[in-house]
């Protein structure tokens, strides 16, 4: 019985046994990556990696933006503080100091957010900065002279050395920047108050965290620090790369500049839903669709901001929706550089590259770190611009040197692909500026109202278009049939078919004349004819044929339509009825009509081949076109035109622009910008050149445009000349032409007539020789008229 | 099957697993001795980091842990050997007397003794620390099966009181260190042997009621806070993976990760990286195992236990007097329990209590205790051999030896 006993003893002891096994070969072989994963005392955080991006160069290679190593100098607060060294301290002034210091770095007022009591108790409270700021003799304090510091703060807010002032200011500022973030987290919307203990933690935590002290520091300013690495204790320095524009003023706008995506910015496209991060969903075409879509509605017609797309390819599927806060709170989304205008911002998703991220873990015991998980950033695609560098430098050099400060565009486009070889526009600026550490003032400068550098005017510039628009209203002439070639007409200086006295005015009596010579002269008489023969629908339908009123499609962003008036816009838009004077002055280019430098270029492409070219930046992709469906006839007869204002002698309102030796056509025209005329006080007018060359084969479309710049057949027909001068510098231009001019003298709303075009000027010309042209160009034609 | 007793004797299936055990547990303990003297249980750690050298220290420490533990088992082994071979009523004289000083040092021990991990069970002379409770399981079944070896059978509730109080005495004072892992072993030992002894059926049943119905009371009113706290994380560790749960948690990610085969000798990433199992070298020890040898190495540490108990359940079987049998019955159900527990612990199958694994676990006096342990078992198990080698004993002779001596026997 007792043997049985202890048989049954024995079974019992068996059973444990077999659940022990069980439940190992559960843990080791069966589940084995759940209880790998099970909780520990290591801390894991995923880090988004940060990616250099692409290069932007120019058409032979030239770089435009490209990235440079710079570091950014961090401060963890908890490492920062030191014990302080009792009895060793001499007794300071600590309120003077910061008083001294306020005053030096201009921080003065309610909102500059220093807090000179909080700064004493700071500089108290720390054995380190009195430990520098004591002299060599250890009694006599060293006060850095505030002078300096504000100028050097000022400046950029980059010392060449962490004076110890500046010091206490930056810490002040990390200081209350780690006091909000615990803030902010201890009082979180909608949830109960954290407990003392957890708030504490909160506090120690943030302590722990990097605060910015300097950023974009240079190798050198760098190791200034680094050497004196024991004198800062809790520093931790941080290579990054940073944006760099090598050709600094040359076509700052096309390339335009990056900037860092801030909180409030981040929250505004959150918040119109352009993304949101599918936390654990691998991301579907649904959902990219889905935040392009979104991505469109709040920028139409843009190319969508891809960062946050590029961010999401690496996390996807891969972080928690915890570490995805924890990640968002950390502000790891939005401090990140993206493209804020041109070239940088249209090929964000090319040049931005993705980031990777990195899952760390750090054994809180051991303190060793180590990387769990790794997803390489992709760097960013290098985009090659279509800018002929050294045509682009030239032409901003004519327009920097016109006289009187005038502001103006220029634009050069190749016929046969549209690739837009210059895009100027002036006055310009340094693309470095807008990098910071930024200096207070070329912020000035940049956001000056009265100059408006930032603004592209090719393609943001509207403005009226004048007399180039008369070839729109012979082409819709002609293509209807109510004007032809050979049409006759009569100016006798002012156009009266009703009784309007002198309303519509001729710039002189011009006499009979066809098409061809009043567009040489640019008789307004005759298109107030043909205007009122075509009639407005059909000028405004060829308007938009040749791309006035609607965007060219370039890839810039920022491109402006313009418009081009007619009844129907009018009615649309409350601006009251079309009346019989809306269509005469629609006919020489006048009234409510906005085109951009851009367009004209397009136009005069459009009119040269026959089919109208879609202006491209990047060097990319086939060229595209759209076709203008015009009858042959049409299209040779206003061309024939275009050669007499430069060619007509007697008749050509640029023929002594030079423009005739490289063989060009093209049209002048001098818009009225104010509704008072310039000999009643009113604004200069506008002035333009917009043409082709060669007029037999033509390869280059052209359009300058200078703001105020009076007649057309002055400073823009002459500047057009010298740009071209620069591609073909064989061609001898007379001196009169090569010489930079003030703006004509001209009060009429229409071109000036020739003997004007030569106007004295005082400025003596150091111009012309820009670079040398690429010897590839060969000149338009071996029989150039000399 | 049987071999003649020349080449298999009784005694092999006892005496190898246990060199074997105290082999792994060497090993394991020269590899796994903890970076630093001592974890701290509460508060911050970074503090005793930061007190500094503690690189210099745990090279110091891995030594004086490995050395000491070589110097207890062999000790053990020393001790093991003689008692082995000691004559059985010596053994079964000794037991009374030692039961009761040990019952002496035990009370001298809320004076006098050593408070580490919260009990006060040890004694520190210089360099050696004692603790008195591992030896006094062993002292207790002893007695407790020298009191029964003459006795009728316990088959009324008069003939319990005695055996419970034996039981009861030395539980109660161990509970008061407070050790409760420790004095958990001994209601087993004292079911078992009382089950082997032939108590009826009934007042087990009884038994087992009581401790279901004492268990809640005891964790509402007689448990203290951490030991709540521990039982709640064994039930949900994750909730508690900083605080009580956190040892349970990173335990079995160890053992997780060791997979089929294990990361291999002194590959546990334990130290540096990925986890840190306190008390890994100690309580924790399987851990460890689970972790560098995977699910072959710790089934095979394991079945090395299995082997042994029963062998010592086998000898129990076999056993011509009851002293024997209840002897090993009770030193098998004490290493049963806490293999159980201990191992339970680590793989999450029961709550951490302070409970060291035989053999393996770092710790003199439960090494010792565990090899004077095994010592009398192989006594106990060589008698039947010596005695009674190449004999047919169960059925024939056997049972004419039993008749007068064996009471019990129906």
């Amino acid at each position: 019985m007792t043997k049985l006993r202890v048989v049954v003893f024995s079974f019992l002891l068996l059973l444990p046994f077999g659940a022990l096994e069980a439940r190992l070969f559960w843990m080791q072989v069966l589940a084995t990556e759940e209880f790998r994963s099970r909780g520990d005392w290591t801390r894991e955080w995923v880090e988004v990696v940060p990616t250099p991006r692409g290069r932007i160069f120019g058409r032979h290679g030239e770089v435009l933006a490209a990235e440079e190593r710079c570091f950014d100098v961090d401060v963890m607060l908890a490492d920062f503080e030191m014990p302080r060294v009792k009895g060793r301290e001499p007794e300071l002034d600590y309120m003077k100091l910061a008083r001294l210091m306020r005053d030096a770095l201009g921080l003065t007022g309610a909102g500059a957010g220093f807090d000179e009591r909080q700064c004493a108790a700071m500089l108290r409270e720390r054995a380190y900065p009195v430990r520098t700021l004591l002299g060599a003799d250890g009694k006599t304090l060293v006060v850095p002279d505030s002078e300096a510091i504000g100028a050097m703060l000022r400046s950029g807010g980059v010392l060449p050395r962490p004076e110890p002032a500046l010091m206490y200011v930056k810490l002040v500022r990390a200081l209350k920047a780690a006091d909000r973030a615990a803030h902010a987290r201890c009082n979180v919307p909608g949830k109960p108050p954290v407990s003392a203990r957890d708030r504490r933690n909160i506090i120690r935590q943030e302590w722990r965290q990097p605060y910015r002290l300097w950023q974009g520091l240079s190798y050198d300013q760098m190791s200034e620090i680094a050497i004196d690495e024991d004198a800062f204790p809790g520093l931790e320095i941080r290579a990054r790369t940073k944006r760099v524009y090598p050709a600094g003023r040359t076509s700052c706008q096309a390339v335009g500049s990056v900037g860092l995506m801030g909180e409030e910015e981040y929250r505004d496209f959150e918040r119109a839903g352009v993304f949101r991060i599918e936390v654990g969903l691998p991301l579907t075409e649904d959902n990219q669709a889905f935040r392009k879509e979104k991505a469109e509605a709040k920028e139409p017609g843009m190319r969508r901001t891809t960062w946050p797309d590029r961010v999401n390819r690496a996390l996807a599927g891969k972080i928690s929706d915890a570490e995805y806060e924890r990640l968002e709170f950390r502000g790891a989304f939005y401090g990140d550089w993206v493209g804020r205008t041109g070239i940088e911002r249209w090929y964000e998703d090319v040049l931005g590259g993705e980031r990777g991220f990195e899952r760390r873990a750090k054994n809180l015991l051991t303190k060793r770190e180590w990387i769990v998980e790794r997803v390489a950033p992709v760097v960013g695609k290098d985009v090659t611009l279509a800018l002929d560098m050294p045509l682009q430098s030239k032409a901003e050099e004519l327009l920097d040197t016109l006289p009187g400060a005038l502001k103006g565009s220029i634009v050069l486009m190749d016929i046969a692909t549209g690739d837009v070889l210059v895009l100027a526009s002036a006055p310009g600026y340094d693309a470095n500026w807008l990098i910071p550490p930024m200096g207070k003032e070329e912020l000035d400068a940049l956001y000056d109202a009265a100059t408006a550098p930032l603004l592209n005017r090719p393609i943001s510039g509207r403005y009226p278009l004048g007399s180039i628009f008369k070839t729109m209203t012979g082409a819709a002439g002609l293509e209807s049939g109510r004007v032809t070639a050979a049409d006759l007409f009569l100016c006798r200086g002012r156009y009266d078919p009703v009784k309007w006295p002198n309303k519509f005015a001729c710039h002189g009596s011009c006499g009979s004349l066809s098409l061809r010579e009043a567009l040489g002269r640019s008789c307004n008489c005759f298109f107030f004819e043909a205007g009122n023969r075509a009639g407005i629908e059909s000028i405004a339908e060829m308007a938009n044929r040749f791309g006035l009123g609607r965007k060219s499609g370039i890839d810039l962003p920022g491109e402006t339509a313009g418009q081009i008036p007619t009844p129907a816009w009018r009615r649309a838009t409350g601006r009251g009825r079309w009346g019989f004077a809306d269509t005469l002055n629609v006919s020489i280019g006048q009234g409510e009509m906005l085109v951009t430098p851009l367009q004209a270029a397009r136009l005069m492409a459009g009119l040269a081949s026959g089919r109208l070219p879609v202006p491209r930046m990047r060097l990319d992709g086939p060229a595209r076109f759209e076709e203008l469906n015009l009858k042959p006839e049409t299209l040779a007869t206003i061309r024939n035109g275009l050669e007499a204002v430069t060619m007509g002698e007697h008749v050509g309102t640029a023929y002594d622009s030079g423009l005739r030796l490289f063989r060009a056509a093209g049209k002048t025209s001098t818009a009225q910008s104010d509704s008072k005329r310039v000999s009643e006080g009113g604004r200069q007018n506008h002035g333009w050149f917009a043409g082709y060359v060669p007029f037999d084969k033509p390869k280059y479309a052209f359009c300058v445009m200078i703001e105020e710049g009076g007649a057309g057949s002055g400073i823009p027909a002459k500047t057009a000349a010298r740009l071209l001068h620069s591609i073909w510098p064989e061609v001898e231009l007379p001196g009169d032409v090569l010489k930079p001019t003030g703006p004509a003298a001209n009060d009429d709303v229409t071109p000036a007539p020739r003997d004007e075009t030569n106007d004295e000027s005082d400025s003596s010309g150091e111009t012309q020789d820009g670079p040398a042209p690429d010897p590839q160009r060969s000149p338009p034609g071996q029989e150039l008229p000399r | 099957m049987m071999l003649p007793g020349r080449l298999f004797s009784p005694s092999i299936p006892i005496v190898l697993p246990v060199m074997l055990l105290v082999a792994v547990g060497l090993t394991s303990i020269f590899e796994a001795a903890p970076p630093f003297p001592k974890f701290p249980a509460e508060g911050n750690f970074q503090a005793v980091l930061k007190e500094g050298g503690y690189h210099a220290a745990s090279t110091i420490a891995l030594k004086s842990f490995f050395g000491k533990q070589c110097v207890a088992a062999f000790i053990g082994a020393v001790l093991a050997f003689v008692v082995s071979r000691m004559r059985p009523n010596r053994i079964r004289a000794a037991g009374y007397s030692l039961y009761g000083s040990c019952l002496g040092v035990l009370a001298v021990l809320f004076v006098l003794g050593r408070v580490r991990n919260g009990a006060r069970s040890w004694f520190v002379l210089g360099p050696v620390s004692i603790q008195p409770s591992e030896f006094m399981k062993l002292f207790f079944v002893l007695t407790l099966a020298r009191f029964l070896m003459w006795r009728k059978t316990p088959d009324r509730i008069a003939r319990l009181a005695v055996p419970a109080l034996l039981a009861l005495v030395p539980f109660a004072i161990i509970l008061l260190q407070p050790d409760l892992g420790t004095a958990l072993i001994f209601p087993a030992m004292f079911v078992a042997m009382m089950w082997v002894a032939g108590c009826r059926k009934r007042y087990m049943a009884i038994g087992v009621v009581l401790v279901l119905i004492g268990t809640p009371v005891a964790y509402k009113f007689g448990f203290k806070e951490y030991q709540k706290k521990r039982f709640e994380a064994f039930l949900n560790p994750q909730a508690m993976s900083q605080d009580a749960g956190f040892q349970l948690l990173q335990s079995q990610r160890a053992i997780g990760s060791g997979r089929w085969v294990g990361k291999g000798f002194a590959e546990s990433e334990q130290e540096g990286t990925e986890s840190f199992v306190p008390e890994r070298h100690n309580d924790f020890i399987f851990s460890v195992i689970g972790e560098e040898w995977g699910f072959l190495g710790a089934s095979a540490v394991l079945s090395l236990f299995l082997i042994l108990l029963m062998a010592m359940v086998h000898g129990a079987f076999r056993a011509r007097d009851p002293f024997s049998r209840l002897v090993l019955t009770g030193l098998s159900a004490g290493f049963a329990t806490q293999i159980f527990v201990n191992v339970g612990m680590t793989i999450g199958l029961a709550p951490i209590t302070g409970i060291t694994l035989p053999f393996l676990s770092y710790g003199g006096s439960s090494l010792v205790a565990s090899l004077l342990s095994a010592g009398i078992a192989w006594n106990v198990v060589s008698q039947h051999t010596v005695t009674l080698a190449g004999k047919d004993f169960q059925e024939g002779a056997g049972q004419v030896l039993d008749m007068g001596t064996d009471p019990w026997r129906r």
